[in-house]
């Protein structure tokens, strides 16, 4: 938790806060005993803000953003903990009935496939004025023609004659296109967007996110992006949460973590991409992180991190570190975050 | 193991193909002016002969030992051309020459011996091995198939497979399930590998795997590379994997091949204004790297109906009213370095 406990303080924080997720916890039961796929999760958006969350499978990175939406398979899947303030009030307590109207209204979500998302049996204008007449009330009329406007706007050219296809007519690039234009035709404060453009190509993954910071700036709409792909990340964040085995594991501005990384794991991470733009520099062997991502049925002891961690230490396996300030917001849970330095490490690695 | 002197390569020198190889004349695999069409569903009755063409007129040679990377946007045909090499598609038209033999002709009975020497590792380690087969299986299945161990020598030669892909001989009766991905394609790799193959097809081998376990199995791959002296044709879309681990890219667009340069050479000095913007799209993970992007217009087009001339000129920024014309051909460059552009 660090919301101000003076009260004008939080007052002003409020207006510029549009989400603030605390110490989330969301837990699974399966057939094999309880999975925390979330275990105290804490971070806060602003508005116009994008944070970027980044893990790779089993990291929960998912499940939080499906807990925020309230979209969980019950009874498997259920918020056991921790709070989710959009705007001040707590999604975690609202009933089915007023998640409904948040969802669309407030918060509106695109995935990965689009293909799998978008009904194959309606035309692309017809679903996308369908959450225009739900959530705003207009006119069949109305809402088409919003529709197409809104489609015009993701940049579909001919737009009026391309509402009349349906998505198995597009390509993926193209049916991505539509589902920004649902999510955002009714406005939201905040766009979740769970690795959208992984599934893409890449020269059509480089049009997807020049659109989303495009319209952003136009709408001002807040973004919660979820990927595995830190150049994506260096691309279009502000802020990013690196979450490893259900935790948080590190935060900060994009600048600061990128160029001051103090988890290992994100260092270990940033190392072992193969870079174009340093061929010239590059070594004989990846630096990769050894090791496997754990499973979440047998969750290490400690730091979660430490059977794969080159800097472990007894005192690693002991408990499961803090998630401490190390300055200027960037938050890191490690007990050795003070005498590691990382940066070292990756440039004479 | 030559197949009788009717199979062994004629003296090829008019075509592209030829003055690519001839560059270096110890050449393990040349593939000369190859295409795969796939016919569609055509209307009942209707005299169209539309086709998916898929590959058209491929022309590229890897040296032994050489790690060649191929990359592309989906529907480039990267991944047809890889099985079409391998014989797991029958080409339409063109030669395939493995070892001096055009392995086009081979009946089925004759192409057995090949298919020994020709392996492929596929993308998704789970969708790639038989849930039912334990990995002793697996692996087996290969030496059992090509006649190559029984009894102990079958068990100890899978207990090295094993060993050298960083697996361990306690593994030898699990099944899939009970591995992760970076597991699943080791024992994807020690299958490939039981036949002892000069060369391997590996189709988006880390694609599928967390970017933690990529490097890894990276890094197995260029291991096993050097110790067992494989010749790698390496497809992949990530392009900073493939530059890393290549010796030599071949860059492909809707079935042609565009580009075709020495590793560094071609991320460093890109001819073709396609390599130009795919490499402009890869986003960096330094977000003080500020890169001038060049963003293609629109999406690939339908291999059914590839546009006239250069296949590209539709999302090509520096496209002319001559480009429509012309099938541009494969130009040198430099040595080893050749593009099809007319505009460049």
């Amino acid at each position: 938790m660090r919301r101000s406990v003076n009260g004008s303080m939080e007052a002003m924080t409020s207006l510029k806060r549009i989400l603030e997720v605390s110490n989330l916890q969301t837990h699974f039961s399966t057939d094999n005993g309880v999975v925390k796929a979330v275990d105290g999760v804490s971070f806060h958006i602003d508005r116009g803000e994008t944070l970027a969350v980044v893990g790779e499978s089993g990291s929960g990175k998912s499940v939080t953003s499906l807990s925020i939406m309230r979209l969980l398979e019950a009874p498997h899947g259920r918020i056991v903990g921790g709070s989710i303030l959009l705007e001040g009030e707590d999604l975690v307590r609202k009933t089915e009935a007023e998640m409904r109207r948040v969802r669309g209204n407030d918060i509106s979500m695109i995935f990965q496939e689009p293909m799998t998302s978008l009904n194959p049996v309606y035309t692309v204008g017809e679903q996308i004025a369908e959450s225009i007449r739900i959530h705003q009330g207009k006119t069949p009329q109305q809402a088409m023609k919003r529709a197409v406007e809104m489609l015009d706007l993701v940049g579909i050219s001919e737009p009026a004659r391309r509402a009349k296809t349906f998505p198995h007519q597009m390509s993926g690039g193209m049916r991505q296109r539509v589902m920004i234009a649902i999510a955002l035709s009714c406005n939201p404060k905040l766009l979740i967007a769970d690795e959208p453009t992984t599934a893409l190509d890449v020269t059509i993954q480089a049009q997807i996110l020049e659109l989303m910071r495009d319209l952003q700036r136009e709408i001002g709409m807040s973004i919660l992006f979820i990927t595995h792909d830190l150049g994506v990340v260096a691309e279009i964040a502000d802020r990013v949460v690196v979450m490893y085995a259900g935790r948080a594991v590190e935060e900060g501005s994009v600048l600061d973590i990128f160029a001051r990384p103090r988890m290992p794991y994100t260092a270990g991470l940033m190392n072992s991409i193969p870079r174009i733009d340093r061929a010239a520099e590059r070594q004989e062997r990846l630096l990769a992180i050894v090791g496997n991502v754990p499973s979440p049925f047998s969750l290490p002891q400690g730091c979660s991190f430490h059977p794969r961690c080159g800097y472990v230490q007894e005192r690693c396996k002991a408990a499961v570190p803090p998630l401490e300030d190390s300055g200027d917001g960037h938050m890191v849970r490690c007990v050795r975050w003070n005498e590691l330095d990382l940066r070292q490490q990756r440039k004479s690695a | 193991m030559r197949m009788g002197t009717s199979h062994v390569r004629a003296g090829h020198s008019g075509h592209v193909a030829g003055r690519q190889a001839s560059e270096q004349d110890n050449v393990l695999l040349d593939v000369r002016n190859l295409s795969k069409h796939f016919p569609t569903n055509g209307k009942l009755l209707s005299q169209s002969h539309a086709s998916v063409k898929a590959v058209q007129d491929v022309s590229l040679h890897i040296k032994p030992g050489e790690v060649v990377g191929l990359v592309g946007e989906s529907g480039s045909g990267k991944t047809t051309l890889g099985r079409t090499i391998l014989r797991l598609a029958e080409p339409t038209a063109g030669e395939i020459v493995f070892d001096g033999v055009d392995i086009t002709r081979l009946s089925n009975q004759e192409m057995r011996a090949y298919r020994r020497r020709m392996q492929i590792i596929f993308q998704d380690p789970f969708a790639s091995l038989n849930p039912r087969f334990v990995v002793s299986d697996l692996i087996g299945e290969a030496l059992d198939l090509h006649k190559l161990a029984r009894g102990k020598a079958r068990q100890d030669r899978i207990v090295e497979l094993l060993e050298l892909t960083g697996l361990s001989p306690d593994h030898m009766y699990r099944y899939p399930h009970e591995f992760s991905g970076g597991q699943r394609q080791r024992i994807g790799i020690a299958r490939a590998l039981a036949v002892n193959p000069q060369f391997i097809v590996a189709d988006e081998p880390v694609s599928a795997l967390d970017v933690s376990i990529q490097a890894q199995v990276v890094n197995l791959l260029q291991d096993l590379k050097e110790k067992l002296g494989l010749t790698l044709l390496f497809i992949a879309h990530d392009l900073g994997v493939v530059e890393y681990i290549s010796d030599r890219v071949v860059v492909m667009y809707l079935g042609h091949v565009v580009e075709v340069a020495p590793a560094k050479e071609l991320y460093r000095n890109p001819v073709h204004p396609y390599t130009e913007a795919l490499l402009s799209a890869v986003p960096i993970p330094d977000p003080t790297v500020r890169r001038k992007r060049i963003t293609l217009r629109g999406e690939i087009p339908s291999p059914i109906n590839p546009p006239s001339g250069c296949v590209f000129r539709t999302r090509c920024p520096i496209a002319t009213p001559e480009c429509t014309k012309v099938v541009p051909p494969l130009e040198k460059v430099s040595p080893g370095h050749f593009k099809a552009c007319i505009r460049r």
